[in-house]
């Protein structure tokens, strides 16, 4: 009884993971059918950007390259978008990163168990988790939801920038902006 | 842009079609040194929605600004009662379907000359979701001729957002009397309404909360109980915590909201307190 009642705890979008510090583990294929777990990682600062090619925030940022440029500054940083659409295929991740030339993965949690456990509410949706194996971000990519700023604060790049110099994050959590994540019933 | 297959606004569905943006006002003209009310009036396709001023845990707030000829004042904008709605996750955004009325009070200086013809205009974006989201802007004008007398206009419509306009909890005219407790503190804040009327209490309420950038809040329950008078009550349960580095306010500005017997969406706003109540 308790198992289960832990089991249907888990499949809410609580976002009780970014108050416990550890970051939940996953194990998701890419678009290539290739495993991608964060065991494997361990000891590696990771991204994650929660993606859907549907919505009107990603194609705007995939355009503008936003997360592509942050993964070529910051090499020795692993970055991964993760697409909880229920809709979503190995297939349709494949297509979405040719259509934008994403220089970084996309992993297939059609099911919605990584989202929920993270608390992932909207595409774009930004973590990052520490060499630790913590949650040292959560929450929306930059300051500018609807694109007009001249020069937008990219909370990511901050976060990182701190990480990598060893000090503390001075912005750890914000609201995320986008297009509700597309959970299946 | 995508196509969607089986839109019935047009082959090409974009964040423009999708919602008409209108500038109207509750006059026919101007008169110097009244008042009157000058809105956005946005009508929705079904099935597709916009948000409130809060948008929830996705979507995005509809921004809007007016802009008045010189010596011309106006309020802050007035948000109607919000519907809610819930998608899976699950995910709670609030907003309008159908159509609303976003609006301010504007006072006119006192040296017009009647006759004069002024220009009013109103930049607004929004998003509006059903499965898809897309983004649209607008930019509606209105003319309005100075004049002695101001003659009513678009009295149904204003009418109906007096309304829809969210009735201060705590003024003589309010519907309900609302009690607090729990605190940030302990994560768990309870409000409590009593129905002043209990044969015009709702059956079901919505909880809408505005947190901010330096709240967040989950786990809304809301639930019918007799008030501790043995009236017409109900009890709203909800988690409540602070986005680490942040500090929130003192209080949860909110806005309990219904919809009447006659389908007409109301609502009370509330400011639930952060700190424990003695």
């Amino acid at each position: 009884m308790r198992f289960g009642l832990a089991f249907v705890a888990a499949l809410v979008v609580s976002g009780a993971a970014a108050l416990a510090g550890a970051a939940p583990s996953f194990s998701l294929e890419d678009q290539a059918g290739k495993q991608v777990s964060m065991a494997d990682l361990k000891g590696k600062v990771v991204v994650l950007q929660w993606w859907n090619e549907g919505c009107p925030y990603i194609v705007r940022h995939a355009e503008a390259k936003t997360v592509d440029k942050l993964a070529g500054q910051y090499k020795d940083v692993v970055f991964l978008a993760v697409n909880s659409t229920a809709s979503a295929t190995n297939q349709s991740n494949a297509k979405a990163a040719e259509r934008f030339k994403l220089s970084y993965p996309i992993l297939n949690d059609a099911k919605g168990e990584v989202g929920k456990a993270y608390g992932a509410k909207t595409t774009p949706h930004l973590f990052i988790i520490d060499k630790e194996g913590n949650i040292a971000y959560d929450g929306a990519i930059d300051d500018d939801p609807n694109g007009k700023s001249a020069k937008p604060t990219n909370y990511v790049a901050k976060a990182l920038d701190e990480l990598l110099a060893g000090k503390a994050v001075s912005t750890p959590e914000t609201k995320p902006y986008g297009c509700g994540v597309h959970y299946g019933e | 842009m995508m196509v969607l297959a089986g839109a019935a606004w047009g082959a090409e569905v974009d964040g423009k079609s999708l919602v008409k943006a209108g500038l109207i006002a509750d006059v026919e003209g101007a008169r110097p040194g009244g008042t009157f009310v000058l809105g956005v009036r946005y009508e929705v396709a079904p099935g597709w929605h916009i948000y409130w001023k809060h948008s929830g845990d996705t979507g995005m707030a509809t921004g809007v600004r007016f802009q008045l000829p010189k010596g011309f004042e106006a309020s802050e904008v007035r948000w109607p009662a919000p519907r809610r709605f819930v998608s899976p996750g699950p995910l709670v955004d609030f907003g309008y379907e159908g159509s609303a009325v976003l609006s301010v009070v504007v006072k006119a200086p006192d040296d017009l000359k009647v006759g004069q013809v002024l220009e009013f205009a109103a930049e607004t974006e929004w998003l509006v979701c059903r499965e898809q989201c897309l983004p649209g802007e607008g930019r509606p004008t209105l003319r309005l001729r100075v004049v002695e007398e101001a003659r009513p206009a678009n009295a149904e419509v204003f009418e109906r957002l007096r309304e829809e306009l969210p009735v201060d909890a705590q003024a003589d005219g309010s519907p309900v009397k609302a009690s607090y407790g729990g605190s940030l503190e302990t994560g768990a804040l309870t409000v409590q309404l009593e129905w002043k009327d209990p044969a015009g209490a709702p059956g079901e309420v919505d909880f809408c909360p505005e947190p901010g950038e330096a709240l967040a809040v989950s786990g809304v329950e809301v639930e019918k109980a007799a008030s501790p008078a043995g009236g017409a009550g109900h009890i709203i349960r909800l988690k409540a915590r602070a986005l680490k580095g942040k500090s929130p306010g003192e209080v949860l500005p909110a806005v309990v909201a219904w919809t009447d017997a006659r389908g007409i969406r109301r609502g009370v706003s509330l400011r639930v307190p952060l700190a424990a109540v003695k």
